[in-house]
């Protein structure tokens, strides 16, 4: 009877987590929402479902349709792509402080893009206003990010290989080749002039208006399979966080998965980078919100990391654009000003239990 | 039956062990004794692979470890470390984690039945969803032990069990391994500390310059023996039929 009694307790334990999944689920919903009704030009309720049906004013189903819904979309997409790779990073590299830029993918990425921008004159063609920099050859410099990134990513992983994968080189060479590649960003932006340069530096700014549909559905499959293939592993991940002798007697080929999961982790920084820019700190702090709210169960962290992601990038777009009237500031900028602070106080106030059972 | 046959382990081209040879068999609870950095880790993590020697072979009953999957391996043999880790599961999840090697893609009934018996077993279903890390470092133990049992293993390893406990938790935790060691089943335990392997283990392998030096029952442990493998003098008596090892003082001598 007491048997029956405490798995019922146990199923009831699982079920608060669900619920907790289902709350950030409804949140994340309505700031989708709040999303698409917040801009520049102002749009109630009914005027913003009108236009998403297609039955609005033309020029409202325009914005909505044309400029907000990539972009909302894009702040989805890319925090939780970012929040889960994250989580993974934490969980693979053994280190709290790992995010999706730990293997220097993020230095890599904004290499490239300074090289197709300065080098290869993909620069600023048009400065209009001040802050509205069009590249003339964007696609030259989306690529030439993506493959620095990725070839970070795979210059780091090889090292790793060297070290059979031990947690601790991964995580040193990805802060060595990380300065490595920034240092060979600031000698290309010395030689830059006052265009390119700013072009350039605009350009690693983290800004959810690059996104368009086509990118944000490559960032979509690219994060799908990522998660189906970091949720089947679930339970190797939550036995590597008792430590890699303990998970491989639990029959967990660490090296294998180590592998694997660094890929598809530097793969989604990659590509978010390529096509948005820096957004900092949303990798770093969601799975660690996450963690506080469900644990370390993968089950449940890895979706919980997830939605606090998106919920994250998708409140800090808001405030990018309400903070200066008439100004929308890049996003980046809104998530460290204020994932720092947030950081710091999940760390002050410590590891109190982690979550309630 | 656990057979060792000529298993050779070198780390980073440096011998660490050296052909060693051993049967063990069902029901027995072996210590791995010997002095410091004569290899006893190192031969426990050998013996589920958690460190792979490319010479040599370990037999499970008639099974050859190396020819085996992983996750038959961790069907056969469970390992407790001597530094326990956990992340933020509760009791229940942590103990839970002992059925990895048999998951697919989801947790089956039986699998939280199995974690459930073996928490009443250890007296640890009042804290069954209590964080483990909130646990003193004794009910770590227990956890980490559950977990192992909950593997459903032939063959349990534990390195060091006791080191790091009180001397009422050390005679539980011993007490506890003692229990689980059904005549079905083996234990090895790598141990430091000599009286507490031989109130838990009936019998001792003893190692030395990356060998085996000795291997047997509680007979095999004399003064001279002690000496030759850990330099030290002591004396051996009898309390209770039990063997006691007491270190002689350096100034015993002299008095005499």
């Amino acid at each position: 009877m007491e048997k029956t009694n405490n798995l019922h307790h146990y199923h009831k334990y699982r079920k608060k987590k669900l619920i907790i999944i289902l709350i950030l689920c409804l949140i994340l919903l309505l700031l989708m929402i709040l999303s698409l009704m917040v801009g520049s030009t102002k749009m109630g309720l009914i005027n913003m479902i009108k236009a998403f049906l297609g039955k609005g004013e033309s020029f409202d189903t325009i914005i909505i349709w044309q400029i907000r819904m990539p972009r909302m979309l894009a702040g989805v997409i890319a925090g939780s792509g970012l929040a889960l790779a994250g989580c993974i990073m934490q969980t693979i590299l053994k280190n709290p402080m790992a995010s999706p830029t730990t293997l220097g993918v993020s230095n890599g990425a904004v290499f490239g893009a300074n090289l197709a921008i300065i080098v290869l004159g993909c620069g600023a063609i048009s400065t209009t206003q001040g802050i509205n920099i069009n590249l003339n050859n964007p696609y030259l410099t989306t690529i030439c990010a993506f493959v620095f990134a990725i070839l970070s990513a795979l210059i780091i992983l090889l090292l790793a290989r060297k070290s059979k994968y031990s947690a601790e080189v991964v995580v040193l060479a990805g802060v060595a080749l990380g300065s490595l590649f920034s240092a060979g960003t600031t000698i290309i932006q010395y030689f830059a002039d006052d265009t390119k340069l700013s072009s350039a530096i605009f350009w690693t700014f983290g800004d959810l208006n690059n996104a368009t549909y086509v990118e944000n559905l490559i960032m979509f499959i690219i994060i799908i399979v990522a998660f189906v293939y970091f949720y089947l592993m679930r339970f190797a991940y939550n036995s590597l966080t008792s430590g890699e002798d303990v998970a491989t007697s639990l029959g967990i080929n660490v090296k294998k998965i180590r592998f694997i999961s660094l890929l598809l982790s530097s793969l989604i920084c990659a590509v978010c980078v390529a096509f948005l820019g820096i957004i900092g700190f949303v990798g770093l702090i969601a799975p660690h919100i996450a963690k506080k709210l469900v644990g370390s169960d993968h089950g449940y962290l890895l979706i919980s990391a997830m939605l606090i992601g998106s919920i994250i990038l998708l409140v800090a777009d808001f405030l990018a654009k309400i903070l200066i009237k008439q100004v929308s500031l890049p996003i980046g900028a809104i998530t460290s000003l204020f994932g720092a602070p947030l950081f710091l106080m999940l760390l002050i106030k410590g590891k109190r239990g982690g979550y309630n059972a | 039956m656990l057979k060792v046959e000529d298993l050779t382990f070198r780390y980073q081209n440096t011998l660490v062990l050296k052909e060693i040879n051993f049967t063990i068999e069902d029901g027995d609870i072996v210590a791995i004794l010997g002095a410091n950095g004569a290899g006893k880790s190192t031969l426990l993590k050998c013996l589920n692979h958690i460190l792979k020697s490319e010479e040599g072979t370990i037999k499970i009953d008639e099974s050859n470890l190396a020819l085996l999957k992983d996750k038959t391996k961790a069907q056969l043999i469970s390992y407790v470390p001597q530094e326990i880790i956990f992340g933020d599961f509760t009791v229940f999840d942590a103990v839970l984690m002992g059925r990895t090697p048999y998951l697919r893609f989801e947790l089956k009934e039986e699998d939280l039945m199995m974690t459930n018996q073996i928490l009443e077993r250890f007296h640890l279903l009042d804290d069954a969803l209590k964080n483990v890390n909130t646990l003193s470092g004794g009910q770590k133990q227990k956890v980490a032990i559950a977990r192992a049992l909950v593997q459903d293993a032939k063959i349990i390893l534990f390195d060091e069990p006791t080191s790091n406990l009180d001397l009422k938790n050390q005679l539980e935790i011993g007490a506890l391994i003692k229990k689980i060691t059904t005549n079905d089943k083996i234990t090895v335990v790598a141990m430091h500390d000599l009286n507490m392997a031989i109130r838990l283990a009936n019998k001792f392998l003893f190692l030395k310059n990356h060998q085996v030096y000795a291997y047997g029952s509680s007979k095999i442990i004399t003064a001279k023996l002690i000496k030759e493998v850990y330099d030290l003098d002591v004396e051996i008596v009898d309390f209770n039929q039990t063997k006691m090892i007491i270190p002689k003082e350096e100034n015993d001598d002299e008095k005499n």
